[in-house]
């Protein structure tokens, strides 16, 4: 096991180098100068070029790209060209508002998704699996943008259930931060109207969100089902007159949970990607909104933080899919 | 009488439409007996063992007849009975062993499951009765195997364990499908010894299919050969391996390898195996039947000769 850990942490090093070489060169690359952006289209020809020399524009590429990695070890990712903040202190700004996000929907996506998954698969064939299947089909073909959208028509425009925008209406106080998560911060300080209104505000994004992934986990746990279901040790399991429900619970779903496992873990990249795409639409105050804005202005030091900050996270997350895979399968296990 | 199927016909709903593959199997098994069921691959011999216990898929319809476990009906059963005979009354060995156990539960922990269930101990005592249930099997280290995971045994100790999750509630019947057809030939005589032991010392019938008729000789009291879904002759082991009467089971036992010269070619019964898609409306048999005639066209009757030997053909004269 610490084989493995060790591996994938020296993988690390490499995914990250790998990346935010690419991240840096693409940034160079592509058309669109920050300076000018910083400066305006109006500013002289001596201004735009001593802003270019502050910022080390000037300097060659492998400076910049050597400047920058020494920044990364300590910690720094260079300050944000959009709020003049750091680029750490930004994304830690913004981070809790996606990790709520992006938490719940998960916990949703999982829960429910090997839930109807094995529905489905037990009840093949029948008018609970047709169900299941349109419905995982949209989740699955339906983009995030268009779904999105639409509940936000409907809920929000049309029945006015549901807020649309940001975490929490405008008259009320955010929580005292202490995980930052404002559904338990808010619990934690006995702020029943702060708790009831960031429900009232996650319910919509967190649902869209999830209904992606939600589709994506029952397909995956549907199909290795079915395929478990036919395995010789489930025909021995009921000869030796293991009844049905027990026979599903304990000896069908952990088999089928292995090859579900690598789904989800894989698909949380695209979790990731969706949440940028769920806050902007929702106008929601996390880091997706974040790099979506610091893009259209050319912020070159925030993007790269924010991409990095992904690229570990995701090698991080598929760490845990080993682990969890050693403790499903003995087999692996040695 | 412990089993017995009477006239049992059965179907397979498939894309193709219905397809027959029992055609009145008629099969009985006495207390303390161990009765053997031959014939080749899609003969039927599996799917009558696996009716005993209902274990088919949903495709599967039963068209006529009935099967008995000591007077009670099994197919007529409800789901939660026919639980309450699987493992306890009646258990089941499987031809394949490196697939028949859970991969990623522990062995103790698959024979405790099957023991509380009918026994209705507490867990430490279902514990403590697994490990003796290994070691009736004849496992050297029962208490270690008792942790293990399957995929840590070999393909003979896990048909052992097998063996054991079906002897663990000692059951009246042990049905046993090509249980030694997936092993090594060694291993093959082990388990079909302890097979036999077990059976002696606890009094379980055992209904054995195989397709080796030499095991039929060494453990059998009676045998049934089958083919194309129909009991085509079945008696007492010597009378039917030493006075056959059935064109086909002769043809079997004449293409046994045993005892020949290695200069003779080996025989082999002419034609295509049974195809149930094609099943002819008289005898089975007839498209490959060295001796059919004209009347083969017909269902043939089933004769009665002596000592209940029984034969399904027109030819049949004892």
């Amino acid at each position: 096991m610490w084989a493995v850990i060790r591996n994938r942490l020296l993988m690390l090093i490499v995914v990250i180098f790998g990346v935010s070489c690419i991240t840096f060169l693409m940034s160079n690359v592509i058309p669109g100068d920050p300076a000018r952006m910083i400066v305006g289209v109006k500013a002289t020809e001596e201004t735009y070029q001593r802003v270019r020399e502050q910022m080390g524009l000037n300097d060659p590429l492998y400076e910049q790209y050597l400047n920058y990695m020494q920044g990364l070890l300590t910690g720094d990712l260079g300050t944000s060209l959009r709020t003049q903040q750091p680029v750490i202190e930004d994304l830690i700004t913004y981070f809790p508002a996606t990790l709520e996000l992006v938490l719940y929907a998960f916990l949703i996506a999982i829960i429910l998704g090997v839930f109807i998954g094995v529905l489905t698969a037990v009840k093949n064939n029948s008018m609970w699996d047709h169900i299941g299947r349109i419905f995982s089909i949209s989740g699955v073909s339906l983009p995030v943008f268009w779904s999105g959208l639409m509940a936000i028509i409907l809920f929000y425009g049309v029945l006015g259930w549901l807020p649309a925008s940001e975490r929490l209406d405008l008259f009320i106080d955010a929580p005292p931060t202490i995980t930052g998560l404002y559904t338990i911060d808010s619990l934690l300080a006995g702020d029943m109207e702060a708790f009831s209104n960031s429900v009232l505000h996650l319910i919509m994004p967190v649902s869209i969100l999830a209904f992606v992934h939600l589709s994506a986990i029952t397909r995956q746990i549907r199909a290795s089902m079915l395929d478990v279901l036919q395995q010789d040790y489930i025909k021995t399991a009921r000869a030796n007159g293991i009844s049905s429900s027990f026979l599903i619970i304990r000896y069908a779903l952990r088999n089928a949970l292995m090859p579900a496992v690598t789904v989800v873990g894989l698909s949380i990249g695209s979790l990731l990607g969706g949440a940028v795409v769920t806050e902007t639409i929702f106008n929601w105050p996390g880091m997706g909104k974040y790099v979506v804005d610091s893009i259209g202005s050319l912020d070159f030091p925030a993007i790269m933080g924010f991409t990095i900050l992904i690229a570990i996270g995701y090698v991080l997350i598929n760490l845990l899919v080993d682990l969890l895979y050693m403790v499903l399968d003995p087999q692996i296990r040695e | 009488m412990l089993l017995e199927i009477t006239d049992l016909s059965l179907s397979f709903h498939t894309l193709y439409g219905t397809m027959p593959v029992l055609d009145r199997v008629s099969l009985s098994i006495e207390p303390g007996e161990i009765v053997g069921i031959v014939g080749e691959s899609g003969s039927g011999k599996s799917v009558t063992a696996q009716s005993v216990l209902r274990l088919l898929d949903r495709n599967a319809t039963y068209t006529g007849g009935s099967i008995r476990f000591k007077g009670q009906d099994v197919l007529g059963m409800k789901e939660k009975e026919i639980q309450g005979l699987r493992g306890k009354k009646i258990g089941m060995v499987f031809q394949e062993p490196m697939t028949a156990l859970n991969p990623t539960m522990r062995i103790g922990k698959q024979l405790a499951n099957v023991i509380r269930k009918h026994q209705g101990v507490t867990q430490a005592e279902a514990d403590r009765l697994a490990v003796e249930a290994l070691a009736a099997v004849q496992m050297k280290d029962p208490q270690k195997v008792f942790r293990q995971y399957p995929h840590e045994l070999s393909g003979g100790m896990r048909q052992r364990v097998v063996v054991a999750l079906a002897m663990s509630s000692p059951p009246e019947l042990l049905i046993a499908d090509e249980p030694t057809t997936a092993l090594d030939v060694t291993v093959q005589a082990e388990v079909l010894k302890l097979m036999k032991e077990l059976s002696t010392q606890t009094g379980t019938s055992v209904m054995l299919i195989t397709h080796d008729i030499g095991v039929v000789a060494n453990m059998c009291d009676r045998v049934y050969v089958m083919y194309g879904g129909t009991v085509v002759e079945s008696g007492k082991t010597e009378e039917v391996l030493f006075h056959s009467n059935h064109p086909y089971t002769r043809a079997l036992i004449e293409a046994l390898p045993e005892g020949k010269p290695k200069s003779q070619p080996l025989k082999v019964i002419e034609g295509e195996s049974f195809n149930a898609r094609k099943r002819p409306v008289g005898c089975v048999f007839w498209d490959r039947c060295p001796k059919r005639t004209a009347r083969c066209q017909e269902k043939p009757p089933v004769v009665e000769g002596l000592n209940g030997h029984r034969i399904a053909c027109w030819e049949g004269k004892r």
